[in-house]
């Protein structure tokens, strides 16, 4: 897969190459919206806390709002699971679920990134698409939000009367884990790891996007990314990049490399 | 405002079985409308549920357990208005052992137990109350389940002698139906429901202690069909344990309006509002409180202003605590602790640790040389 050379304003040239399609950002901000909203209605489910009905109790539906517009994003989120799984098999997103899964490879990969990213010592490898690291964040965040998912519908079910579908689908989660208050306590519980890899997650996306040029956070916003060649040149393995036999890329940037030597 | 019966003000089993006065047959009419509805049935069941209760013929014999227990539920039992207690240990039943209420004791009370067992055998209906106890104490003279004896025997040899032979066999209340208190942790007695220690199904009114009508509408569907009702996954009659408290009570209007009790015995305490924030496990249990309350309709827990406990579930004394805070804590080794406060140091020692990282990466920024975007 090529990419679209183009020159800094420096001199130095860069390549802009697709990551994702755009249904795939598009999927991650709905997600994102859902997440927001999810966190706020649900903590406001566990614990009402800044937000009360006024006046009598048929005047207000401070609490039927909040489990609403909950139930409304878990669909939303939902939605995202199933369609982003879906599109983790095909071609436009290169096969992403390679990534995603902690196989050894990965697992491996990622231990030496995160070290990287710790220390700071060593040559952080740059990846094209989902970096191992981030590819297992990813996994975790699935797992978490999955297990909402599945402990949301025993929540919900609770309330839906036996031989009810919902009841169908959430009466064997309420048994395996031995009953509601259980189930209440790990969707409780799992919110806080969700926000824990997410503000891992968000952090390490400003941090790359701040200290590299790869603009990450662009890439999820259009889908592309950008990375200067110096930088690339001996990675592009990591980018499946296939520089030398891309004729038109070659050229242009042999052409940008001659402008260069010229104007020096 | 509760109803008081006069026969309320008679304090003993005594005076209640002294009355033996039967009902006016607007109060039986009464009553078997109640059940009716208790059981979920429609109005033109009236008839046969009161032909059922007058069937002098189909009376069954009733064998009474106690096992590890309170006797709350044998209590609760007796509180019944309608049928009177008399009525129904006498004349609906005929309760032929029952360690608490028969006047017989010793070798006169076993007499009973076996010859009720002999002469409706394969037809008693076997009612057990309390947790039966399946550890062995120390010491030599420690036997399996030894922590109950009864006559010389163990809770679970009785049990299982007596049990075998019965028609059906009826739970009342949470020690019986899943180990109730004697079965929390640690549980050193080993306690475990009937169900789960003899091997042989059983249908379960939970409680703490059971509400009586709910036993009554079990024993006058077993008169009416002649078996017990349909029941939930727990074993639990469907008709009383189909729906949760949280959707059939009184303070629910405020829960949809997101107005709570804070503490007790403030504002919104004397307003009625609800009680989701002071650990009502409402949401998380199902019985019919709110629609039959205890004592003959007088009330239940939170009508009374105390957040429900979560008693007919099972492990309620495990799973709904602390009884005054909506989630269970984590008993994890090593972790004993509120999910929050697990929670917050998770999501706190994270963003601690992005600062630090921040704070380090800025410190090397030379490293960044060339590739920082602003250099």
């Amino acid at each position: 897969m090529s990419g679209r050379l183009g020159v800094f304003e420096s001199g130095e040239t860069y390549l802009v190459v697709r990551t994702r399609p755009l249904v795939a950002c598009f999927l991650h901000w709905v997600l994102f919206l859902s997440i927001v909203v999810l966190t706020i209605t649900g903590y406001y489910i566990g614990d009402p806390e800044f937000y009360y009905g006024q006046g009598e109790a048929y005047q207000a539906f401070a609490m039927a709002e909040m489990r609403l517009y909950h139930l409304y994003a878990s669909w939303a989120m939902a939605f995202v699971l199933v369609s982003r799984f879906y599109l983790a098999f095909t071609e436009s997103c290169n096969h992403d679920i390679k990534q995603f899964l902690p196989t050894p490879k990965n697992i491996v990969n990622a231990v030496k990134l995160a070290i990287y990213f710790v220390t700071l010592r060593g040559e952080g490898a740059h990846y094209r698409f989902i970096n191992p690291l981030g590819g297992i964040g990813i996994f975790m965040m699935a797992v978490f939000m999955l297990t909402q998912t599945i402990t949301g519908i025993s929540l919900y079910s609770a309330g839906t009367g036996a031989g009810s579908l919902w009841w169908v689908l959430g009466s064997p989660i309420d048994s395996l884990l031995e009953g509601q208050q259980n189930v209440r306590l790990i969707h409780h519980l799992v919110m806080y790891f969700l926000m824990f890899v997410i503000l891992i997650h968000v952090y390490m996306q400003v941090w790359k996007n701040s200290v590299f040029t790869e603009s990450d956070i662009s890439s999820i916003i259009a889908g592309y990314k950008i990375f200067p060649l110096s930088q690339i040149g001996h990675f592009a393995d990591y980018y499946g990049l296939r520089l030398t036999e891309d004729a038109p890329a070659k050229k242009r940037m042999d052409e940008v490399s001659t402008a260069r030597e010229k104007d020096e | 405002m509760c109803r008081v019966k006069k026969e309320y003000s008679l304090k003993t089993v005594e005076d209640r079985l002294g009355i033996l006065e039967s009902l006016d047959r607007r109060e039986f009419l009464n009553f078997c409308a109640k059940i009716t509805a208790t059981l979920g049935l429609a109005s033109a069941f009236i008839p046969k549920v009161a032909k059922a209760i007058e069937q002098g013929a189909r009376k069954p014999s009733v064998i009474w357990l106690h096992f590890a227990e309170c006797t709350a539920d044998s209590e609760a039992f007796i509180r019944s208005t309608y049928p009177s207690t008399e009525e129904l240990l006498l004349n609906i039943l005929s309760v032929d052992y029952h360690e608490t209420l028969m006047a017989a004791s010793g070798e006169a009370a076993e007499g009973a137990l076996k010859s009720a067992m002999a002469e409706n055998k394969g037809k008693y209906l076997a009612v057990c109350e309390g947790a039966i106890p399946m550890a062995t104490p120390p010491g030599p003279a420690g036997v399996p389940g030894g922590y109950l004896t009864l006559a010389g025997k163990t809770g679970i040899e009785l049990a299982r002698e007596v049990l075998k032979d019965a028609a059906a066999v009826i739970c009342v209340g949470t020690c019986s139906s899943f180990g109730g208190v004697q079965a929390q942790r640690p549980n050193p007695t080993g306690a475990v429901g009937v169900e789960e220690a003899t091997g042989i199904a059983t249908l379960k009114i939970p409680g703490c202690p059971h509400n009586v009508i709910n036993s009554v509408a079990t024993i006058v569907n077993y008169l009416l069909l002649g078996s017990l009702p349909a029941t939930d996954k727990h074993g639990r009659p469907l008709f009383a344990f189909g729906k949760r408290v949280h959707d059939q009570c009184q303070r629910r209007a405020h829960f949809d309006a997101g107005q709570f009790v804070e503490k007790f015995g403030d504002e919104a305490a004397k307003q009625g509002w609800c009680l989701y924030k002071v650990g009502c496990k409402g949401p998380q249990t199902y019985h019919n409180c709110p629609l039959v309350e205890y004592n003959d309709g007088c009330s239940w827990p939170v009508k009374g202003g105390h957040p429900c406990a979560g008693c007919s579930e099972p492990q309620f004394w495990d799973n709904m605590q602390p009884f005054y805070e909506r989630l269970p804590d984590i008993h994890l080794p090593g972790v004993e602790a509120s999910a929050d406060k697990v929670g917050f140091t998770l999501v706190g020692g994270a963003a601690v640790g992005v600062a630090a990282h921040a704070a380090y990466t800025f410190a090397n920024r030379k490293k960044f040389d060339g590739t920082l975007k602003d250099e």
